[in-house]
């Protein structure tokens, strides 16, 4: 019942920030940010000790569209939990950061954000097909409103194209869950959109490997991974700097999440024969679009693209299927989540007070904004994968899981961190070291970080040094829940390859 | 200043003989067998070495200014003075090209692809929209000429 609960308090809350405008322009803000916390203090109360065993808490099962089997199933367990958690944290980071930011229309931003929130838990904790791609819906176009209405100069072709990709894909997907919850009407005579139910399907044969592809196409465009990357650089450098949070901090992972919990466990077998191409295009993200940030002069399509980079150990792990692995992919996961937001943070916070984010006409930010320096260098080493912050750990696991799976390939994909730290230091260098250039914008805006932002960093570096330092924390919650899912694919692979 | 240098000096002389315990992460390494006369030659490379310099610097036998005349020796020592070379071979082999690919994919050849889909689009929905006429006689056919490929089509299959 709480996951209802977590649910309907952003989508009530989203409601009444709205209309509170009328109030006070300065209201919705405020309801926004009480509502995330109640969320965030709600979700504390998930963790429990069911979540080590693998179980599965807070289930709700109740009818939606019986005539076609259609429940409103949510249910979470611990990578559920994890993601949750990452969800209302960033949330409230998102609204700190729309705070000052958001002025025109100040309630139907917040609305839309605590929308999108809604639908984020939502896609995480449902386990009707339907009813998650009901979700993986809702998420999706709130968004496009935060980039085409309160977006900079390019908004309208950004906030389509991300609407475009988006919806095409997650049309592919639509098209294979129907597809699925027929194969299983045919094996079992009734009809059911039910995620246990249709992972007992069983599929044979090519069709498998398209089924499997409408999934997988919905998941990579949305993470995103080569070639469907295309949307995330311009989506990210005319989103607001709270549409950017939420972008690259949560619904980036929302395709992650979809690789773990559905694309592989509903189709191993294809999935196996699928894999070593997903890890290639996992290897390829890696490289590629770190080249491509390294040759960026827009501060935020440069982190857009190293955010494409960093989603390529997903993929990799993800596709290596073992243990490490995967929890080298939810680590990732978790990480990128908190740099990447943090990045995006600091990229906004800059074009707010210098109205550009073109990096030719920084330099020498250091001596006049020496906070948000050092906070700029830590997240960036962080997202380099330096040892002791939760990045590495991340990474590290995914390429340990993958040497086990394809070595080529790893070999290959490890080079991504050197290429990482190449981007990384180039920005340092660029926008705070060298020659102070104030001729190409008014730098009389070019304050340093408010206490208020500090606080937000503050949070997310405590957040990032502990994953680094103790992970086990979360790797417990994520552990039961991994192996479940890689013995019960393994079960049915065998299971088919005896037949 | 002498005594952190002079520890060092004794440091590295003798630091071998302090056994580390890394064997739990290593494992045990295997003997290595060096013939007697690869021995013979490591450890006299250096000596050889100390010696050469002790002539050349201390007791001034051998005269530098004699030595560098020569070009060959100029461009040994220029070779050599720039680290065998390695960050020449480095550019060549890693930074140039690294930077060739970033200046020559600047905007992300995958992009094009996409770019090139909504060109497609634009061009069909320009062509179509050359048939909005308002010509009432125009659509009449168009409609006429839709049922005729729609009844082919039944007839035929």
């Amino acid at each position: 019942m709480i996951l209802v609960w977590l649910i309907s308090i952003l989508f009530i809350g989203g409601i009444i920030a709205w209309l509170s405008e009328r109030v006070n322009p300065y209201y919705p803000r405020l309801i926004a940010l009480i509502t995330v916390l109640l969320d965030l203090v709600l979700m504390l109360s998930l963790l429990g000790a069911e979540l080590a065993t693998g179980g599965w808490v807070a289930g709700i099962d109740a009818a939606w569209i019986p005539r076609f089997g259609i429940s409103f199933y949510l249910a979470a367990d611990g990578l559920s939990v994890l993601l949750l958690l990452l969800t209302a944290f960033l949330g409230v980071i998102a609204i700190g950061s729309a705070w000052d930011e958001i002025k025109d229309r100040a309630g139907f931003f917040y609305f839309n954000l605590l929308w999108t929130l809604a639908g984020v838990l939502g896609v995480f904790t449902a386990l009707d097909l339907f009813l998650f791609f009901f979700f993986w819906e809702v998420m999706l176009i709130p968004m496009y409103f935060i980039i085409a209405i309160w977006g900079h100069e390019n908004k309208n072709y950004a906030a389509m194209k991300f609407f475009i990709f988006t919806q095409v894909t997650g049309m592919l997907m639509l098209v294979s869950i129907l597809v699925l919850a027929y194969f299983h009407y045919i094996q079992s005579g009734f009809v059911s959109f039910n995620y246990h139910d249709l992972l007992t399907v069983e599929t044979y044969g090519p069709l498998e490997m398209w089924i499997m592809l409408g999934f997988f196409i919905a998941f990579t465009t949305k993470l995103p991974s080569v070639p469907f990357h295309s949307w995330l650089p311009d989506a990210h450098s005319q989103a607001p700097t709270a549409g950017s949070v939420i972008l690259a901090g949560i619904l980036l992972k929302t395709g992650a999440y979809g690789l773990i919990r559905f694309a592989v466990p509903l189709f191993p077998e294809a999935s196996m024969t699928f894999a070593p191409f997903a890890m290639t295009l996992a290897a390829i993200s890696i490289l590629y679009c770190a080249k491509v940030a390294f040759a960026q002069v827009d501060i935020k399509r440069l982190i857009a693209y190293t955010s494409v980079s960093h989603m390529g150990f997903v993929t990799l792990g993800v596709y290596a299927w073992n243990e490490q692995a995967l929890q080298g992919a939810v680590m990732t996961m978790l990480a990128h989540g908190l740099s990447a937001a943090a990045l995006f943070m600091l990229a906004g916070g800059l074009q707010h007070r210098i109205h550009t984010r073109n990096m030719l006409d920084m330099g020498g930010f250091w001596a006049k904004v020496p906070r948000m320096a050092v906070v700029v260098l830590f997240f960036s080493i962080a997202a380099l994968g330096m040892p002791g912050l939760g990045n590495f750990i991340g990474e590290f696991l995914a390429l340990l899981g993958a040497f086990q799976a394809n070595v080529p390939l790893t070999v290959i994909s490890a080079f991504g961190l050197i290429f990482a730290s190449v981007y990384s230091l180039w920005v340092i260098q660029k926008v705070f070291h060298g020659e102070f250039v104030n001729s190409e914008f008014d730098d009389s805006h070019l304050t340093d970080l408010t206490h208020r932002e500090m606080v937000y960093y503050a949070a997310m570096m405590i957040g990032l040094i502990w994953m680094g330092m103790y992970p086990q924390s979360f790797l417990t919650l994520s552990q039961p829940v991994l192996i479940d899912l890689i013995s019960s694919a393994e079960g049915i692979v065998t299971s088919v390859v005896r037949n | 200043m002498n005594g952190p240098l002079i520890l060092l000096i004794i440091l590295s002389l003798m630091g071998g003989f302090i056994a580390v315990p890394l064997d739990p992460v290593f494992g045990q390494s295997e003997e290595h067998h060096v013939s007697g006369l690869l021995h013979t030659f490591m450890v006299a490379t250096p000596l050889i070495g100390i010696a050469i310099s002790f002539l050349i610097f201390y007791t001034k036998t051998i005269p530098v200014e004699k030595l560098m005349g020569s070009s060959f020796a100029q461009t040994l020592h220029k070779f050599w003075n720039s680290g065998w070379g390695f960050d020449w071979l480095y550019d060549r082999l890693i930074v140039f090209p690294f930077l060739w690919l970033a200046r020559i994919n600047r905007a992300d050849v995958i992009d094009g692809f996409y770019a090139l889909v909504v060109e497609i689009s634009r061009a069909a929905n320009g062509m179509i929209i050359k048939t909005q006429t308002g010509y009432l006689r125009w659509y009449a056919l168009s409609v006429a000429a839709g049922l005729m490929v729609l009844i082919t089509l039944g007839v035929l299959l």
